[in-house]
């Protein structure tokens, strides 16, 4: 059992976050035998913690960020292990403090675990009360009851006095909710418009309900109601007589405290009754208290934060300011475990205190938080000294970064939370909060630049990068505007003026600059993506190429893959802005012919196909974007059909077998083209797509004015910043491809068309006309010739009778074959030649390298060396060709 | 004309010294104001080493500035003493006829290093000295000397990075020497160097993709005074390789301007055996164009775009007219611009003739910027020339040009499609026959297999050509 041993040997505590989730499998899976060892093994480690007293709170700290870092990337049914083996935990932690009480300490916190599932659920009730959610308050309040009934069996079991029996939170929702379903019932009956019938029911049925258990509360209902903080006080008392004896060692720990319990003025009563000193002597032990409780179940967070800012308004020194916000700002994210996302006016807080930690070192370079640090005693104030005539700073333990991210994630999180259909307002308010994040943000990047360490800045750098990529230039430079200008910073020098182009620029090619591969692939794209947005085509495609990302994204990570997804859309956005049809239906055709764009794109969780267990659907609901960061992919499919349509029209016009049809590019078209034929009668368009199958059909009829008016009154197109551009090209697109189009379909009926009736029908100049159809006699497409002197081009279509179309189908099938032939038969060749002769380097498959090689190994036997070589280029030659004869064939019949 | 001057983007990426003839063509064909040139070329020559040369053009550039050339004289000749007398140990062996042909047998040059330590007394530092002399002696103008020691460096020098410095200098100096075909054996064991960084300092791909861009403009030298046969083709060997492609779309786009005008120069120079046809380049040539149309576009990539992504022929002629200046201001192309109208005249009517039926000959003659007496000669000459693959008759009466186009019937397909199927398969069978001689080692009946896989080869190779006398 390689586990014991390691257990064993693991009496370095700094390890302890290592093997905990070891313990955590072993305890979860095996029997009671083995958690004895464990708590055992565990025992021991703590008291040779005791007298490394700081040294087990640096490891401490470190596993709480550790867990918070790995929070994000745990899939649900990992976190639930850890909570299985924190449960476990906790009991060992216990027994160093009162051993005999091992199961009774476990019984304790299943109690407190089963309180924090009860505040929850409160939680819930309220809010789905407030959005009238009732099918959820119903679910919601059958847990609460089902809660109390448990807690009843359990608090008889104890020595409770009864006036602890009932907690009275619930009794506060059994109240309050009883008003709000009265309320709603009375508002209903007036109201005319009628609630969704689920919900009716659910309503009625949480009024029934109600009324059983009030009946069933009805005595301590009553004295609750009469006066609520009596209740509640003497709820309090009761159930913290069972731990009195926990208490006083914990007086007894914070030894000499007892000086400042005397100052009445400070001191407050903890939740557990136990003193704390709210003294700017105090902070440092009152702070070590919270760090002792953290990561235990049966600690109140909200508690916690409370006293933690009170702490700051007492902390004096910045010193102690560092020290109090280092421990408030985490505490304060910690709040949410069992929330979607923290609540946003705490994470406001949270945010100013934050920012307030990072002016407060910019401010003061002498102090400086590091993730290592050398030891020192956490209870004894510190200040900068001189020693040998140069000034020390202050080191205090604790990682911004990790501060910053999560921070940043907590914001992302309560976007993603945020209805923005539904709560527009709420959403826009909680947006409004981007700028300070930001400015935030840069501060920290100024901070890590001043302090040198490489890796925060780029993380930093690259969050900075993250809020400005997407948006348009106006609101970076409203962003950047709130940026105090008195901030250092080498890698946007505050001193000269730049553009958010500029800005973007300068942040990417900092990460190119830095060695995380990761992170310099995600700069790149940004960068693209910016690019992309901002209309320049060119450089974005250039970027892309360049990076080669196109190769090695598969194995990226999910969000990255995202990202990329995201740039190759607006690129392909880029392409059709500029009337680059080719090239925006090559980008976007992968995208679309998937058919999943929203969910490649991360707006939305898969709904089609399989089915997802709920831990996926989790997984991927964490991924969504906020909606402010959607690109529109109706915006996008618009662009993507309309190309296909200049393309893909003139295409099916060309062809006229059934077979050429099915090789035709873009399926997506194509089938909803097809679904279209299919239509006995077709109605006015109404959405962006009929408009653009309708326009298909009327080019292919040759009606292009038809066409480019269902085009051009597409209303989507208003969210592109040059629209009367872009119209102007896809008018003079539609009025070219119609030609084309209209010249494939009826050639044949005709001997001889005059470019001057051509050019008047489409409008187009003559000379338009002439280069058009130039281009498609020079490419072979038309069999045609122009005859300059009377202006008119003449068409030689030489019609194939149905035995020559099968013959011609038959060759070309069996040339494919001697060509698949011939490829298997030089792999083959290829790899057998290499094993048996070594001296050949680089053999390459390709038949043309092959009679390279082997006119070099055949010395300079000139004749046969040569012939060698021109049957290589003769091959090449033949391949090409092949091209050009497929070319030909579409327009040969 | 200034407008379309490349010098100022070429000028980067060359040496001092290879930049000299470039201001010295643009103070012959005067399109800049003089004194500006002046004070440019007094500028670029100042950090060289060719004292009398500064002076003189310190005297036309009039700056003012005082330099006291008599001390810099006598610095710069005993410098060279200093770095003669060093290198004079090695030069002894290499004049030594019987040493030299004893270095000659050492294939090796770890063996031709021991030698020389021992029966010469020479070490790895004064063969070195051999290379700062023949720098040296570059900086001094003396080129051809330069070169010599250079090339005998490389002979006994095992450093890699030292090498390559040398490879460079002793391209620029064949170069400048008018060397060209060392300076192609140069440019060879330079791409070799470069495409295979075993290690150096090159294999940063920054400092391939520098390196690339340096030989790019410094090969342009060599090239285009190799004659329009072996140099264009060359050129646009070298420039159309992938590697070499990218670099230039990367870092130079300005390149494709000869690029361009080489494939059109060179369209109808006889080809060398084992290259490919030249339709490809042009045709490739015309996607790079349009691609890189939003960083670099000047009359002549105009030209290629008008021509063959446009097909807007009055547009092409306008725009050959300015190209032909272009071309003739240029200090590389200048010696090429007939050649170039004369080729894309060519690449125009043919065009003109794919595409037309019956050609209004006084058309014609416009659009090829011809009189109309001139534009006649020229069309006999074309119909002549029996490249245009068409039947064409001039009906003087009308004055017009009557083309024939024989269009594919149905069967002619068919036949074109399965031409060659029974003798490629055959091939194919022979090939699978011989490979299971091969795998019993048996060397003869590979060597049948080739020979059969020739015959078969030359057929194929034999078809396109078909192909095209009869399009």
């Amino acid at each position: 059992m390689s586990f014991f041993a390691k257990l064993g040997s693991d009496s370095d505590s700094s390890s302890s976050s290592g093997s905990d989730s070891e313990e955590s499998i072993l305890s979860g899976d095996e029997g009671i035998a083995q958690d004895r060892k464990l708590a055992e093994a565990k025992k021991t480690k703590n008291k040779a913690s005791m007298f490394l007293r700081s040294d087990a709170e640096d490891s401490d700290e470190e596993s709480e960020e550790d867990s918070d870092e790995d929070e994000e990337e745990l899939s649900d049914s990992e976190d639930e292990r850890a909570a299985r083996g924190n449960k476990f935990l906790m009991g060992a932690d216990s027994t160093d403090e009162e051993e005999e009480e091992e199961d009774k300490t476990i019984v304790l916190s299943a109690k407190d675990k089963r309180f924090a599932e009860m505040e929850a659920a409160i939680h819930n009730i309220t809010n789905a009360t407030r959005n009238n959610d009732w099918v959820l308050a119903s679910t919601e309040l059958d847990k609460v009851f089902r809660f109390i009934q448990r807690h009843q069996v359990t608090v008889v079991a104890t020595t409770v006095s009864a006036a602890g029996h009932i907690p009275p939170r619930f009794l506060e929702i059994l109240v309050s909710l009883e008003k709000d379903v009265n309320e709603t019932i009375a508002s209903e009956k007036s109201a005319k418009k009628k609630m969704a019938p689920a919900k009716a029911k659910a309503l009625n049925g949480l009024k029934q309900t109600l009324k059983k258990k009030q009946k069933e509360f009805e005595a301590v209902l009553k004295t609750y109601i009469e006066d609520p903080s009596a209740y509640t006080a003497a709820y309090e008392a009761a159930n913290a007589a069972p731990a009195p004896k926990k208490v006083a060692k914990k007086v007894q720990i914070a030894d000499g405290g007892e000086d400042q319990d005397q100052n009445e003025d400070f001191m407050t009563i903890g939740k557990g009754g136990k003193a704390l000193n709210l003294t700017p002597e105090g902070v440092f032990k009152t702070l070590r208290e919270i760090f002792e409780q953290r990561g235990r179940k049966n600690t109140d967070r909200a508690e916690t934060i409370k006293i933690l800012s009170k702490l700051l308004e007492v902390s004096e020194t910045t010193y102690q300011k560092i020290r109090v916000l280092l421990a408030l700002v985490p505490a304060r994210l910690d709040y949410s475990q069992n929330l979607a996302h923290i609540p946003h006016d705490s994470w406001v807080l949270g945010l100013n205190e934050l920012d307030q930690l990072v002016t407060l070192l910019l401010d003061n370079p002498d102090y400086v938080v590091q993730e290592t640090v050398g030891e020192y005693d956490d209870l004894v104030e510190r200040e900068p000294q001189v020693v040998n005539g140069k000034k020390e700073r202050v080191t205090v333990a604790g990682s911004l970064i990790s501060l910053l991210e999560s921070l940043d994630n907590e914001f992302t999180k309560t976007l993603q939370h945020t209805d923005a259909h539904e709560k527009g307002s709420d959403y826009i308010e909680r947006l409004r909060q981007e700028a300070p994040l930001y400015t935030l943000i840069a501060k920290a990047q100024s901070l890590f630049e001043h302090e040198a360490t490489t890796d925060s800045t780029a993380r930093a750098v690259i969050r900075r990068l993250e809020h400005v990529y997407a948006k348009p230039n106006i609101i970076i430079e409203h962003f950047e505007s709130k940026i105090p200008s008195s901030l250092q910073s080498k890698i946007v020098p505050t001193e000269t003026k730049r553009d958010a182009e500029g800005l973007i620029h300068d942040l990417c090619v900092y990460i190119y600059g830095s060695d995380a591969p990761v992170l310099r692939a995600r700069a790149i794209l940004f960068h693209i993506f910016n690019h992309a947005s901002h209309g320049r085509y060119h450089q974005a495609r250039d970027l892309l190429l360049m990076s080669h990302l196109q190769d090695t994204i598969q194995h990226a990570d999910v969000t990255t893959q995202i990202l990329y997804n995201r740039a190759i859309m607006q690129l392909g956005l880029a392409a059709f802005k500029l009337g680059y049809v080719t090239e925006c239906q090559t980008i976007l055709g992968d995208m679309f012919a998937t058919q999943r764009q929203k969910e490649l794109l991360a707006q939305s969780v898969q709904r089609y196909q399989q089915q997802l267990s709920p831990e996926q659907e989790l997984i991927e609901k964490r991924r969504l974007l906020p909606f402010h960061m959607h690109l529109n992919v109706e915006l996008l499919e618009a662009a993507y059909l309309t190309s296909c349509m200049l393309i893909e029209v003139p295409l099916l016009a060309s062809v006229d077998t059934e077979e050429q049809r099915r090789r035709v590019t873009s399926k997506v078209f194509k089938r909803l083209l097809d679904l279209a034929d299919r239509q006995a009668f077709m109605g006015p368009p109404e959405n962006t797509r009929d408009h653009i199958i309708k326009a298909s059909k009327a080019l292919q009829a040759g009606e292009w004015e038809k066409a480019r008016d269902l085009i051009l009154s597409i209303k989507i197109w208003s969210l592109l910043e040059n629209v009367d551009q872009v119209k102007d090209i896809l008018a003079k697109k539609i009025q070219e491809e119609g030609l084309r189009t209209y010249l494939f379909t009826y050639s044949s009926y005709y001997a001889s068309l005059s470019l001057s009736h051509l050019a008047t029908t489409f409008s187009l100049p003559q000379q338009t006309v002439t280069s058009i159809i130039s281009r498609m006699i020079y490419t072979d497409e038309l069999p045609a010739s122009l005859d300059q002197i009377d202006k008119v081009v003449i068409f030689h279509r030489v019609d194939q009778s149905d035995v020559q179309r099968l013959a011609q189908q038959l060759a070309e099938r069996t040339s494919s074959l001697l060509e698949q032939n011939e490829k298997t038969l030089d792999l083959k060749l290829g790899s057998n030649q290499q094993n048996t002769n070594d001296q050949r380097s680089g053999q390459t498959a390709s038949a043309g390298q092959e009679g390279g090689n082997k006119n070099e190994r055949r010395g300079n036997n000139g004749q046969r060396g040569s012939y060698r070589g021109r049957g290589g280029r003769g091959r090449g030659g033949f391949n090409a060709g092949l091209g050009s004869t497929m070319g030909r064939r579409v327009t040969a019949q | 004309m200034a407008e379309y001057d490349l010098t100022q983007k070429l000028i980067p990426h060359l040496d001092r010294h290879l930049a000299i003839p470039l201001l010295n063509h643009l103070s012959d064909i005067a399109i800049f104001p003089a004194e500006q040139l002046a004070k440019a070329q007094y500028d670029l020559v100042k950090g060289t080493n060719m004292v009398d040369y500064v002076e003189q053009l310190h005297e036309q550039a009039k700056t003012g500035e005082s330099r006291d050339f008599a001390k810099l004289r006598e610095e710069a000749t005993a410098k060279y003493q200093e770095l003669q007398e060093k290198a004079q140990p090695v030069m002894k062996v290499i004049e030594d006829p019987d040493a030299v042909a004893k270095l000659r047998s050492g294939v090796d040059k770890d063996k031709n290093l021991d030698l020389l330590r021992s029966e010469y007394n020479i070490d790895i530092d004064q063969i070195n000295a051999l290379y700062h002399f023949g720098q040296y002696q570059y900086t001094l103008g003396a080129y051809a000397p330069a070169a010599n020691f250079l090339y005998h460096f490389l002979i006994f020098s095992p450093s890699l990075d030292l090498n390559i410095s040398a490879h460079w200098g002793k391209l620029s100096s064949n170069i400048l020497s008018g060397e060209w075909e060392a300076a192609l054996v140069e440019i060879k064991d330079l791409r070799d160097a470069i495409d295979n960084p075993h290690g150096t300092s090159m294999a940063k791909p920054l400092a391939q993709l520098q390196a690339r861009t340096w030989l790019l403009h410094w090969s342009l030298f060599v090239f285009f005074n190799l004659g329009e046969g072996q140099g264009c083709q060359g050129l646009l060997d070298m420039f159309l390789s992938p590697a070499y492609l990218n670099t230039i779309q990367t870092s130079c786009p300005h390149l494709l301007r000869y690029l361009v005008a080489a494939a059109i120069i060179s369209r109808r120079a006889p080809k060398p055996a084992g290259t490919r046809g030249n339709r490809d380049h042009v045709k490739e040539l015309t996607k790079i164009v349009q691609m890189e149309e939003y960083q670099y576009s000047d009359p002549v990539t105009g030209f290629l775009k008008d021509l063959f992504v446009d097909f807007d022929l009055n547009q092409a002629q306008k725009r050959l007219t300015v190209a032909e200046s272009v071309v003739r201001s240029d200090f590389f192309l200048s010696g090429f611009a007939d050649e170039f109208v004369e080729n894309a005249r060519w690449l125009i009517s043919e065009v003109f003739c794919r595409i037309h039926r019956r050609i209004d000959i006084g058309e014609l003659s416009k659009t090829l910027n011809l009189t109309n007496e001139e534009g006649e000669k020229w069309i006999v000459n074309l119909i002549r020339d029996s490249r245009m693959g068409v039947e064409a008759k001039i009906d003087l009466k009308e004055n017009m040009l009557h083309i024939t186009r024989p269009h594919a019937t149905p069967t002619a397909t068919l036949i074109e499609t399965t031409r060659g199927l029974a003798f490629r398969s055959q091939a194919i069978q022979f090939a699978m026959q011989s490979s299971a001689g091969d795998s019993r080692g048996e060397r003869g009946e590979r060597g049948d297999r080739g020979g059969r896989g020739g015959r078969g080869g030359r057929t194929r190779g034999g078809a396109p050509a078909r192909e095209e006398t009869a399009a």
